[in-house]
């Protein structure tokens, strides 16, 4: 399975990304991005236009063998269910040009 | 024009607008309520209160209001964290008393809330300390940082005006968090933020420091602040954990990718330096001329300002309050960064 994550905004406001194949990642990382997978029903959050300032943005993005899901949140829309994944590929972000 | 915004197709427009509408109702209300009951109203304002401070503490965890461990008056404990939130949104009360004549947020003594030691979930349903700070619309959340690339959040005094300065914006301006409005929403926090820092100090336009979040930062030699408001894009270059500050100083640069709500902390490098342009260029203390001009145009925005709108009304009150000269001087400095008023 791929996954990615894209970190925006923040107080830093600076691009963070990282991009893997679950074969790299330790057994109860995968655990948990599979339990987020599996978990999350992957409709698109509705905007929610919230008071939060300097909160994240997160641009999720997973591939299996059948398909593949993308979906983007802010801290106040993450889902639940979608926290572990995030939480895991949080460590492995690395800062991204923007152009 | 609001009954259009709330037929806005922008989901955030358009509750923005609703939110509005509900305000007037509110306050046309409350008019009513005090013409019918004036000494009611008068017992209101005397209920009023002066800088009134409560500290939180979320324990390394994501509960925001978990434990109050400071109030007003209280002494100062042993925690840092706790302590630089107490007397940091202090000092950001009395520099917007003693220099504006606000009292508080909203102008009626709103209590300054802050919760300190904020932690993000990791995967084994623990916590991992935030590289963040944040205002959720009704406090100031700080992280303590990893301790490898951040230092806890309290410890900057501009990062905490920055926060509080999104409550003034949220009772004033209130500029939507996205685009150019977005990025003027953040331009103003940060300016805001670095002029409580230089009242502080007392430190002159010219000789300040005009670096957003230097302490926020563990030091090395590729970084030396979260931004720079002189020389954007400057704060950090090929940095390894950071990459390289994503401002621009000038619109031919102006960022207009998904990412950050539309680069609303990326783009607000233009308008950033254009007011440190204006404040080195008419010298003395930032605060006094260069920092009443701008006060007043985050008062009379709309919610929808783009920066056009924020040079035009800056130059017009740098001309109307001040003079010739000084309109002169803030019309350059918009010039300078790509916009001809
Ligand atoms: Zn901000």
């Amino acid at each position: 399975m791929k996954v990615q994550l894209q970190q925006s905004g923040g107080f830093m406001g600076a691009l963070k990304e990282c991009s893997l194949d679950t074969d790299q990642l330790e057994a109860d990382e995968v655990q948990a991005i599979q339990e987020s997978v599996t978990n999350t029903n992957w409709t698109e959050a509705e905007p929610n236009p919230s008071a939060m300032r300097d909160g994240y943005q997160y641009h999720v993005r997973v591939e299996d063998q059948e398909q593949t899901y993308t979906a983007a949140y802010t801290d106040q829309t993450l889902p639940e269910s979608l926290k572990p994944l995030v939480g895991v590929l949080k460590k492995y972000l690395k800062p991204k040009s923007l152009r | 024009m609001t009954d259009q915004l709330v037929q806005s197709s922008n989901p955030e427009v358009r509750a923005r607008a609703l939110a509005t509408v509900k305000i007037s109702s509110a306050l046309r209300a409350e008019r009513q309520f005090s013409q019918a009951f004036p000494s009611l109203r008068a017992h209101s304002f005397a209920a009023e209160q002066g800088k009134d401070r409560v500290i939180y503490d979320a324990r390394q965890t994501d509960r925001l209001k978990n434990v109050i461990v400071r109030r007003e008056g209280q002494e100062a404990g042993n925690d840092v964290a706790v302590n630089e939130a107490y007397d940091y949104s202090g000092d950001t009360y009395d520099f917007y008393e003693s220099i504006f004549q606000r009292n508080s947020l909203d102008d009626r003594g709103m209590t300054l809330i802050s919760a300190v030691h904020v932690a993000e979930p990791d995967y084994r349903g623990g916590f991992v300390p935030m590289n963040n700070a944040f205002w959720n619309g009704e406090l100031m959340a700080y992280g303590d940082g990893d301790g490898i690339i951040f230092n806890r959040f309290t410890q900057s005094l501009d990062v905490v005006g920055h926060e509080l300065t999104h409550g003034v914006q949220s009772f004033t301006s209130n500029l939507t968090y996205y685009g150019q409005p977005g990025a003027l929403n953040e331009h103003f926090s940060d300016v805001f933020g670095i002029l409580i820092r230089q009242w502080k100090k007392q430190e002159e336009a010219k000789t300040a420091n005009w670096t957003i979040g230097s302490e926020v930062l563990v030091p090395a030699a590729t970084r030396h602040g979260i931004r720079d408001m002189l020389n954007p894009g400057k704060a950090y270059v090929d940095d390894p954990d950071l990459g390289t500050d994503p401002q621009p100083g000038h619109m031919n640069d102006l960022y207009t990718g998904p990412y950050d709500n539309n680069g609303v902390h990326i783009n607000s490098g233009i308008p950033n330096r254009v007011f440190a342009l204006v404040a080195t260029e008419l010298g003395g203390n930032a605060w006094d001329v260069a920092g009443r001009i701008w006060y007043d145009t985050m008062l009379q925005l709309t919610s929808s300002g783009q920066f056009k709108d924020c040079a035009k009304l800056t130059v017009q009150i740098a001309g109307s309050q001040f003079g010739e000269a000084e309109k002169k001087v803030v019309s350059n400095a918009w010039k300078t960064v790509g916009l001809t008023i």
